[in-house]
């Protein structure tokens, strides 16, 4: 078990510097200079090669790598072009909150994904069924914004029940949160349904049935915890979508998180900042999914004992 | 069907059933909706099961042994129901009983072990955790007590190391050793019916001997009785005191173990007895096999339900009435039209 994290971390290790060389890259060489974007408008070209020297964009591209190398190695993400500040400061502000939305929409989502799925896969052809196909299709079909647009509208501003943006404190995650929450939940909702579907036919819940185990608990102890690893899965992707910044519910909800920032970051071509967002998204998506292959082991033994 | 009891008795007087029976089944039937009308799957089967007595459920598959012992439990699969007929346990009504009751009976008082042990084990809790789960379930007791029950059973069912097992996952386990597993759950709250649902079939053949031997000692030590069903015959005798063949939901032949494979009275034992192996057969010759099949389900003639393949058939008389019941010997009972005239024994007008 020791060796196979090692060498997942490691290949984790991999993933992350290919990316980020990968958007160091692409940022230097599609079109814009971050001088002309920040330096008054109509500047001297002086002026704009004073702020070239400043940002060290004047020197070459491996230059350029070396540098930002060396600072990535010392914890050093270099300096926002737009901002003026540590990009390691910037980041350690807004990935606080992000955490904290997409944990909330996680938590919401899942929730939503197994009670639905669970009482759609009990009964099919119920209401519940109906319901859980309806919000499938609705979370699948609506943009993000536009819900986003319309609880902003209706709950915040007409009703003024929560927030209509910023971040302060936790009701002001509720509105974002919840948007982002029904753009991952009709995946995880129908994956969850089919399996549990499945697993409820299985000839253990039948057994479980014939030794007087309550029904209750073979669904949610028995059968619940056979169909969740698909579940898991769609999961480790959902946190990826939303670590990388909901953006949109960011950017709707004027939630100050790591989406937002993205945002700024690219239009102003502020390279530091880009890549250090790049670094540590990526890094925490990896690390999610290594930590949900590493879940997968602790809910079902049977890959525990293959990988023995 | 109430010329069933009455014939039976009529002839055969008392059979093994001396005592009260633990189980008495009366004019079962158990139907599915086919095509809008419904069809019997199990159709006035009767029976009994004395204490400690076990009683084998012998036919082709498509004869209604599992949908038999589903419905004792009252856990017919949707969207079959049990139609009519009566199931008396232990003095108890099943199936007036309401629900919660029910459930205290399944794995209570009657257990069940499945025919295939990889699949009715579930493969994401220890079998520690399956057990004390159970015995949890009907026995309200500490986890101690629970688990010092579960090592318990483990080594009745000859676990050297209970302890140790607790631990194992079922992925972990042989196909005989996973059987064993599913025995020691079934008898973990101390059943006093046992009903086995094609339990070897799926086993190698002297693992199968294994668990039959298993079986019958534990029955023997501990007193519980036994619902055996099995599509192979040849295997009844090794473990069941009676044998009732059923053949496309019809009971046909019924009587003590040693009585019905000497001398069967009804064609379709007699083809059954062929087509089982033996070490006697010989190599290279291919068994002999009753042509034809069950009939679907919805779809059996009127008249004798064997009629459509029976090698003996009595035309106008077999393809028109059913038969009742006619006594071949002490407990042993026939449905078969040709028997009842001719009186003869199957094994001379069969093959």
């Amino acid at each position: 078990m020791g060796r196979y994290v090692t060498s997942r971390l490691l290949q984790a290790l991999f993933i992350v510097v290919a990316i980020t060389l990968g958007v160091f890259l692409i940022l230097r060489v599609t079109a814009g200079d971050p001088a002309r974007v920040r330096a008054p408008v109509f500047s001297s070209p002086e002026v704009i090669e004073q702020y070239r020297a400043d940002f060290g964009t004047d020197r070459s591209i491996p230059e350029q790598l070396g540098s930002f190398a060396g600072g990535v190695v010392k914890g050093d993400l270099g300096e926002s072009f737009r901002f003026q500040k540590p990009v390691t400061e910037l980041i350690g502000e807004a990935l606080p909150r992000t955490l904290q939305l997409a944990l909330l929409a996680l938590l919401m989502s899942v929730c939503i994904a197994v009670v639905l799925g669970v009482l759609a896969a009990r009964h099919p052809g119920s209401p519940w069924d109906w319901m859980a196909s309806a919000v499938a299709a609705v979370g699948q079909s609506a943009p993000v914004f536009w819900v986003g647009l319309l609880l902003s509208t209706y709950l915040a501003v007409k009703l003024g029940l929560f927030p209509a943006g910023g971040y302060d404190g936790f009701k002001s995650l509720i509105l974002p949160a919840f948007t982002a929450a029904l753009s991952i939940v009709p995946t995880e909702l129908r994956v969850l349904r089919e399996s549990m579907r499945s697993t409820l036919r299985q000839e253990y819940v039948r057994a479980a049935r014939a030794s007087g185990v309550p029904e209750w608990k073979i669904t949610f102890k028995y059968a619940l915890r056979n169909a969740s690893l698909p579940l898991l899965t769609v999961i480790g992707v959902d946190v990826g979508y939303l670590l990388g910044g909901v953006i949109v519910a960011e950017v709707v909800f004027n939630f100050p998180g790591i989406g937002q920032l993205a945002l700024v970051a690219l239009n102003a071509r502020d390279y530091p900042l880009v890549q250090g967002i790049t670094i540590v998204t990526a890094s925490v998506f990896v690390l999610v999914n290594l930590a949900i292959d590493l879940l997968y082991t602790v809910v079902d033994p049977r890959i525990r004992l293959e990988a023995a | 069907m109430s010329a069933l009891e009455q014939d039976a008795g009529g002839g055969a007087g008392g059979t093994a059933v001396a005592a009260r029976p633990l189980l008495k089944v009366e004019d079962l039937r158990v139907e599915f909706p086919r095509g809008g009308r419904a069809a019997a799957a199990v159709d006035g089967v009767s029976f009994e099961v004395a204490p400690g007595e076990c009683l084998a459920l012998v036919g082709e598959s498509g004869s209604g042994k599992s949908i038999t012992c589903q419905a004792l439990m009252r856990l017919v699969p949707e969207p079959g129901r049990i139609a009519a007929g009566s199931v008396e346990f232990d003095g108890e009504q099943l199936l007036e009983a309401p629900e919660s009751r029910l459930r205290r009976v399944r794995g209570g008082e009657i257990a069940m072990v499945f025919q295939d042990p990889s699949s009715t084990l579930n493969p994401v809790f220890t079998v520690g955790h399956q057990l004390v789960d159970v015995i949890r379930t009907h026995w309200k007791c500490s986890k101690a007590r629970a688990r010092a029950r579960a090592e318990e059973v483990l080594g009745q069912v000859g676990f050297p190391d209970p302890a140790a097992r607790m631990k194992s996952y079922p992925g972990e386990l042989s196909g005989g050793l996973k059987q064993r597993i599913s025995i020691a759950l079934a008898l973990a709250c101390e059943p006093k019916l046992v009903i086995c649902d094609e339990a070897t079939t799926n086993l190698d053949v002297s693992i199968q001997a294994q668990i039959v031997e298993l079986l019958r000692r534990l029955k023997s030590e501990l007193g519980f009785s036994i619902v055996f069903v099995t599509h192979d015959i040849g295997l009844t005798p090794h473990i069941a005191d009676r044998i009732l063949v059923l053949y496309a939901g019809h009971a046909v032949e019924e009587g003590p173990v040693r009585e019905v494979l000497d001398r069967p009275g009804h064609p379709y034992t007699v083809g059954l007895l062929h087509a089982a192996p033996s070490l006697a057969s010989e190599r290279g010759v291919a068994l002999p096999t009753i042509p034809g099949s069950v009939p679907p389900l919805g779809q059996l003639p009127p008249g004798a339900p064997f009629a459509t393949r029976c090698p003996v058939l009595v035309a106008g008389l077999c393809d028109a009435t059913e038969p009742g019941w006619t006594a071949a010997g002490p407990g042993h009972r026939v449905a078969c039209h040709r028997f009842e005239r001719d009186g003869t024994r199957g094994t001379r007008w069969v093959g």
